[in-house]
């Protein structure tokens, strides 16, 4: 382990405030660092609050810069010897420092750990890395430098072509190449034309967009700017959903700092540019996030999806040529016409081009926001990036692209993460959600759960999304209760495929795909479900039972103190159980019992 | 005409024009795409997915109601592919609804039906279920069943378009919904039940509550006429079975009706109708025959004209009927009786001043409501259309949505006011001052055509005239600053097309010379001026003689006295006719004997109760009416009337269109027009017609109603700005206002007999008080109130509702209490009151002041 010799004077304690770790208590620590600065009389030590770090399992994430010392899951009595033995000692404090799970090693520095290695952070540049409610530490890390360039030494097209040169294609789901978009909004005619950012992050599971609004807002209101010079649009909207609370607030200060240096206005940096940005939070529709329904939204008409064309680039807003770009595709901009398109273009595959963000979540030891480039493959996200399947249980799927993408087993591990490939398989990189499950996940029942929020958020215009969803949706609850047939299951794929066809938006044409891969991939645990009424990883409560094992009860009573259901009798040192007729297979019985007496029957 | 372009149609060439949607050109090419949200008379939303079609090229199904044809396109309608998506969508939509076709109205003309008949499903693959809403059945029209919603949309977007918008999706996903906010019924909603909703619904969701189990589509027969209110004249397609109105629609799926017309044609089933002639015995009217009636109105008329010559007679008929009842009423008094003295309600809702107005502006006055779509500048004065002339409002509202500008001038606050880019809120009377301001500003502004003007008469004369005008002195009186009198002048003075849009009944003739005065100013002479006309027969009542100063044709009596003496074979009397003010005041001397027909003057003319007196001092007076009226319940003799539902003719509305009138059920009573000719006959004067026919080919041999009014005098009248209507003083400090409401009309006597009445609060009987006048005058909503003027006092209920500013009340006129209370004050040159502006004071009842 390299031992780091601290100085003093340059240190700077930094501290995750993205929304995973003031969840975890980023706060308490943040308030503990003040109260110990405080006794200590220490003044010169600055404590910067910084967005999210992405490796949101390990939260509260603290950093000691400028040596960029890791500490993962810090807590409030923790800071006393941060400050005691790091920052005044010099040493750092080992025990506290993240450990490899597959070496067992204490590793100290950010930039050795594993999960970062691995990656290439362009969009997460400065996540973590500055105060993103400063907009000195955006400007400091090379920020506005893009937009200076683009005002004074590129014209519009020039622009345009720039981004299409990169080969950026939008991170919003459907992968539709940038800049083309905006050669389209650049043609159409028309004195008025806006530019939208499509913060309204909806997919469960991910969650890039808003560590990104959160941890550097800048980087996205300067690709907004850019965007809207390059179209030739003086006004521009920030769609952001109102449960960001705190992106919401950091994306205002950032408006408001722009705004006082002159990157927003009239007249921008001394050109003859004039742009002005406003926020639009939107009240939880998931299908505000398809652009139509996200542009009625913004006119205060109910959020539903309209039929296009005419395309947004035609008629947008309030009828007028409108280009809407997603956070994460926003975020690269100003990178790609700081470094060169080329640059860019050198990343990735040959269809997809730099990097995309992962949220991996599931039975991932290492889950969180993972940054590589376009054709790595899911096993190295999730075996090596990732740290691999929690308690080291087997691999069973992964479902990539949230409740719109597919469901990919074992044989797909190597499948390289591009749009096109991902296609083929079913899939589809999406927003970049990826739930990892392992045995314990039954896939009737991961699909009875996208479809539950599917149909849930269907805006209901249209009838094979409105009423197809929940069709569906009661088919899969049949089958996870054992009430289904072999029948049912021929209709449910022919429903799925009429749904996919005949929806009139993105959310019913993509919500039956978790369930046409699963179908196509696991057609064998359907079967399981309809003709035998069994589910293989024991989560369909209907088609399981908790046994008491006779043999190694010892009758110590603890599960019946525990039952909530007074499911379970037996005298005391004597082998007890569990009446089924009221056992509502909670599985608490189970947790608490000390010899492992309790089972599952499937 | 947009260019051709060819497509291919399920393998046949088509030549379609550009642009238009591939839906619509299948249906030129006779290929029907089933279709449930598409409606052609509302935009696209593409949400059924049952239209969809294959285009060769595009990715997946398209659906043709939302993609416009391209050059060379090649459409499939009917592969199996096709036809297995619309199963599976129609599938699913039968998965969410209760299938009881039996007891459906729209059992046979519900297109849900119709299209899983055609797709042969026999039963949906999913379980069939009732969604469990309760059936809406809390209003007299409109029954909502949304278990039978099949949420395509059409009601939401056409309440959009024409309707007071007040229904949209709610909730997300299977449990979403059509509602009003906070799902409140529609009688509480705002709603104004022009009943469109029902119209466009493709299944039984909505439907009349008059209709249920009474009949189904296929045994309907269809009746198309002419509505009986307002002078908008909207068509009207009556269906009936067995001889029983079932409903009422407008010629094609998006055509506007108001309340009134839709559902307010119940009155012709009332059981309060007349159905045989009374005579007054020992002071009770009691049934005769008609016989027995005839003889004896003849008989007593006969002698009023013996005894004291035919001039003592004197005859009174509403603007409502038709141009043969109005043409042979008015020969029967003239060449029957031997009198001119013959009026019409129309002196009271405008004329003759607006016969002044047609022939200052020709055709400039002949506005169609397809001139105010396309219009791009509005100028509204005193009037409330989405209220008193809906049909006026839609187009109004149509123009807004196509860009057009908006400038109102009203009292108080309506619903085309809030839409309005000005809203010139002046005092209560003040038009004249406003319009005075107006046309100063546009001539000051440089905001006019001077081209034009200079080849007016007195433009000379105007310039001058306005000089003089003192600013100061219109904000005085109107309460409105120069300022927004100087932008209004501009809005509506730089419009390509422009309309000014007035109420007939509600403005002063000078306000009316103003009027014509801008148009001329500004060079805006075509389609320019829409007078709108409370009455369905206006113009036609005018046009047939039945107005003292006019002969038909609308001639003076001294010219074309000798012309009708040829047509009618009788020598006619030389004596000018008497207006129906003239008459009342010399009824019981100079006037002895009054002839009726569909009109209550009783209730209609101001000072009611002094006209009621007038009324009970004549020898004889007999009623023609389907109604026992105020003015009927006086009467000697009483002849049952028809309705228009009843009645054969023709009639000519606002637009100045000639439209026919047809019966659409089995007349209860003996038609108007055989009524008159019997009567006739009776005092000795034969009019030999056998039907409504003959009476028209009459009408047409001696007048012709011109299609395009083409004389003109373009000639500027300069006219000296007054208050107009009562002024307010110590006693009588406030001002009411009488107007239209939305399910209220003019006189009451047929909205009253309708369900309509269920709809107006108290049925009209009440005053509405700013919540600041009804704080300093201690009322609260629904008290009893004197309201009081120099006439006389009415009790009523206060309604507090803020669309009035202070000091002014509103009281609807469809329940007539304003008639105790209205001035008989009249204009000297029009002989017609002005009766909408009267100067009361309020006081609590049960409170003493």
């Amino acid at each position: 382990m390299v031992k780091v010799k601290v100085k003093e004077k340059q240190n700077k304690v930094f501290i995750c405030t993205g929304t995973g770790c003031v969840l975890s208590g980023s706060e308490k620590v943040k308030s503990a660092f003040k109260e110990e600065f405080k006794k200590r009389k220490i003044s010169e030590i600055d404590i910067v609050q910084t967005g999210c770090h992405g490796f949101c399992q390990q939260g509260p994430i603290v950093v000691i810069q400028p040596e960029g010392v890791f500490y993962p899951t810090v807590s409030a009595e923790n800071v006393s010897r941060i400050v005691e033995e790091h920052l005044i000692g010099g040493e750092v404090v080992e025990d506290l420092l993240y450990e490899d799970s597959r070496t067992g090693k204490k590793i100290s520095l950010y930039k050795d750990i594993n999960f970062y290695q691995k990656q290439n952070r362009i969009v997460l540049r400065n996540c973590g890395q500055i105060n993103p409610e400063e907009i000195d530490d955006y400007i400091e890390s090379g920020g506005y430098k893009a937009l200076e360039k683009v005002l004074n030494k590129m014209s519009p097209e020039e622009v345009v072509e720039e981004v299409k040169a990169s080969g950026l294609r939008g991170r919003g789901g459907a992968g539709f190449p940038t800049g083309l978009k905006w050669s389209f909004a650049q043609k159409a005619p028309g004195a008025v034309k806006y530019v939208i950012c499509n913060a309204d992050e909806g997919d469960p599971g991910a969650f890039m967009d808003r560590s990104v609004l959160e941890g550097d807002p800048h980087s996205v209101l300067e690709g907004m700017m850019i965007a809207a010079y390059a179209i030739g649009a003086s006004e521009g909207y920030i769609y952001v959903r109102a449960e960001y609370p705190l992106a919401v607030k950091r994306l205002k200060i950032a408006v408001e700092h722009a705004k006082k240096k002159g990157f927003l206005g009239k007249n921008i940096l001394g050109s003859s540019f004039d742009f002005e940005i406003k926020m639009k939070e939107g009240a939880g529709a998931f299908v505000c996030g398809e652009e139509t329904a996200l542009m009625a939204s913004i006119e205060g008409k109910r959020g539903m999806p309209r039929i296009r064309p005419p395309f947004p680039a035609q008629s947008g807003l309030w009828g007028k040529p409108t280009n809407i770009n997603n956070v994460e595709t926003l975020a690269n901009i100003a990178w790609i016409i700081t470094n060169g398109a080329d640059k860019f273009a050198a990343i990735g595959t040959e269809k997809s081009k730099g990097t995309k963000i992962f949220a991996v979540t599931g039975k991932v030891k290492n889950g969180g926001l993972v940054e590589v480039p376009m054709g790595t493959t899911l096993r190295k996200v999730i075996f090596d990036i990732c740290g691999g399947i929690k308690d080291d249980k087997k691999f069973k799927a992964v479902q990539i692209g949230g409740p719109s993408g597919g469901c990919l087993p074992t044989e797909f591990l190597d499948t390289p993460i591009d749009y096109e490939s991902l296609t083929q398989t079913g899939a589809i990189v999406g927003s970049g959600g990826m739930v990892v499950m392992d045995e314990s996940s039954c896939v009737v029942d991961l699909a009875k759960y996208f479809l539950t929020f599917t149909q849930k958020e269907s805006c209901g215009k249209c009838v094979p999304c409105r009423v197809g969803t929940k069709r569906m949706l009661e088919m899969l609850e049949r089958m996870t209760k054992g009430e289904s047939d072999e029948k049912e299951l021929v209709l449910l794929e022919e429903l799925a495929r009429d749904v996919k066809v005949a929806s009139l938006c993105g959310l019913g044409q993509t919500a039956p795909n978790p369930i046409l891969t699963m179908l196509e991939y696991f057609q064998e645990e359907f079967e399981e479900h309809v003709k035998e009424g069994r589910c293989r990883a024991g989560v369909c409560s209907e088609l399981i039972a908790y046994v008491i094992k006779e043999n190694v009860c010892r009758g110590c009573g603890v599960c019946k103190k525990h039952c909530p259901m007074g499911a379970i009798t037996g005298e005391k040192k004597q082998p007890h159980e569990i009446d089924v007729t009221k056992c509502v297979k909670c599985g608490i019985c189970m947790q608490h019992c000390p010899f492992d007496a309790i089972y599952i029957a499937k | 005409m947009s260019e051709q372009i060819t497509v291919m149609i399920n393998g046949k060439e088509a030549k379609v024009p550009e642009g238009i949607l591939i839906i619509q050109a299948a249906k030129m090419a006779g290929i029907d795409i089933p279709h449930l949200c598409y409606c052609e008379c509302l935009p696209s939303t593409g949400s059924c997915r049952v239209c969809l079609v294959e285009i060769e090229g595009a990715k997946g199904l398209v659906a043709s109601c939302a993609r416009k044809v391209k050059d060379g396109m090649v459409i499939d309608t009917d592969t199996e592919k096709v036809r297995e998506a619309r199963r599976f969508v129609l599938e699913l939509i039968l998965s969410n609804h209760p299938g009881d076709c039996m007891s459906c109205d729209k059992n046979g003309a519900c297109e849900l039906q119709k299209y899983a008949y055609e797709l042969g499903i026999e039963k949906t693959a999913f379980s069939m279920k009732d969604p469990g809403y309760e059936i809406d059945r809390s209003n007299p029209f409109i029954e909502r069943n949304y278990n039978l919603c099949i949420l395509c949309g059409r009601c939401v977007g056409i309440c959009k378009t024409q309707g007071a918008d007040v229904i949209d999706f709610v909730k997300r996903g299977m449990v979403t919904k059509v509602a009003t906010p906070m799902d409140k019924p529609l009688q509480e909603s705002g709603c104004d039940f022009c009943g469109s909703c029902l119209a466009v619904c493709p299944v039984g969701a909505l439907l009349e509550v008059d209709r249920r189990f009474r009949g189904r589509e296929w045994e309907m027969e269809e009746t198309k006429t002419v509505c009986s209110y307002c002078g908008c004249g909207c068509d009207l397609v009556f269906g009936t079975v067995d001889g029983q109105i079932m409903r009422a629609t407008g010629e094609s799926l998006g055509d506007f009706l108001c309340a009134k017309g839709r559902f307010g044609w119940d009155f012709v089933e009332s059981s309060k109708r007349i159905t045989k002639p009374l005579i007054k015995k020992n002071g009770v009217l009691t049934e005769s025959t008609y016989e027995e009636a005839f003889e004896f109105a003849a008989e007593r008329l006969l002698d009023i004209r013996k005894a004291h010559g035919a001039n003592r007679i004197g005859g009174f008929i509403g603007a409502g009927n038709t141009n043969e009842v109005a043409y042979l009423f008015q020969k029967f008094l003239r060449a029957g009786i031997g009198t001119n003295n013959i009026d019409s309600s129309a002196r009271l809702l405008g004329f003759p001043a607006l016969v002044d107005l047609y022939e200052a502006l020709g055709d400039g006055a002949v506005v169609s409501m397809e001139n105010i779509e396309e219009a791009d500048a509005l100028l509204l004065v005193n009037a409330d259309v989405t209220v008193a002339y809906p049909r006026v409002g839609v187009a109004v509202k149509r123009a807004l949505s196509n860009g057009a500008k908006l400038v109102v001038v009203d009292a108080g606050r309506t619903k085309i006011s809030e839409k309005a880019d000005i809203h010139i809120q002046s005092m209560a009377g003040s038009n004249e001052f406003v319009l005075s301001g107006l046309l100063k500003e546009l001539l000051d502004g440089k905001v006019y055509d001077e081209e034009f003007a200079k080849k007016c008469g007195k433009f000379e004369d105007l310039k001058k005239s306005l000089g003089k005008l003192k600013m100061e002195t219109v904000e005085r009186e109107s309460g409105i600053s120069k300022d927004v009198l100087k932008e209004a002048a501009k809005l509506y003075g730089e419009g390509k097309k422009t309309v000014i849009i007035f109420g007939a009944e509600t403005v002063s003739p000078q306000t009316m010379e103003l009027i014509a005065d801008i148009s001329l100013l500004t060079g805006k002479t075509k389609a320019s001026v829409l007078p709108c006309l409370l009455s369905s027969n206006l113009w036609g009542t005018v046009y047939m003689g039945a107005l003292a100063e006019f002969y038909p044709g609308v001639r003076k009596a001294d010219e074309a006295g000798s012309d009708f003496e040829k047509a009618w074979g009788v020598k006619l009397s030389k004596e000018a006719g008497l207006s129906i003010k003239e008459m009342l005041d010399g009824m019981g001397s100079s006037i002895l004997g009054m002839y009726i027909i569909g009109a209550d003057p009783v209730a209609q003319l101001p000072n009611s109760s002094s006209v009621a007196k007038s009324f009970s001092s004549l020898d004889f007076l007999v009623v023609q009416d389907t109604f026992l009226t105020e003015t009927a319940k006086l009467a000697d003799v009483v002849l049952p009337g028809v309705t228009l539902a009843e009645s054969n003719g023709t009639i000519v509305n606002m637009e100045y269109r000639t439209k026919e009138v047809r019966t659409a059920i089995e007349p209860l009573v003996q038609a108007d027009w055989e009524t008159v000719v019997a009567l006739s006959k009776k005092v000795n004067y034969t009019m030999d017609y056998s039907s409504e026919k003959e009476i028209a080919k009459e009408i047409k041999s001696l007048v012709s109603i011109p299609k395009k009014i083409e004389k003109n005098t373009y000639k500027f009248t300069l006219v000296e700005p007054k208050i107009s209507g009562e002024e307010p003083d110590k006693k009588y400090p406030y001002t009411l206002i009488v107007g239209e409401t939305t399910f209220g009309f003019y006189d009451g006597v047929r909205t009253k007999n309708s369900k309509l009445s269920e709809l107006e609060p108290n049925m009209g009987d009440y005053v509405v008080f700013n919540s600041d006048d009804a704080a300093s005058l201690g009322l609260e909503d629904g008290c009893k109130v004197t309201v009081k003027s120099r006439r006389g006092k009415v009790i009523t209920s206060a309604k507090i509702l803020d669309f009035l500013p202070k000091g002014m009340f509103f009281m609807p006129s469809c329940h007539n209490k304003q008639g105790v209370l209205s001035s008989d004050g009249i204009d000297l040159k029009l002989k017609s009151p002005q009766d909408r502006l009267i100067a009361v004071s309020v006081s609590k009842e049960g409170v003493a002041k």
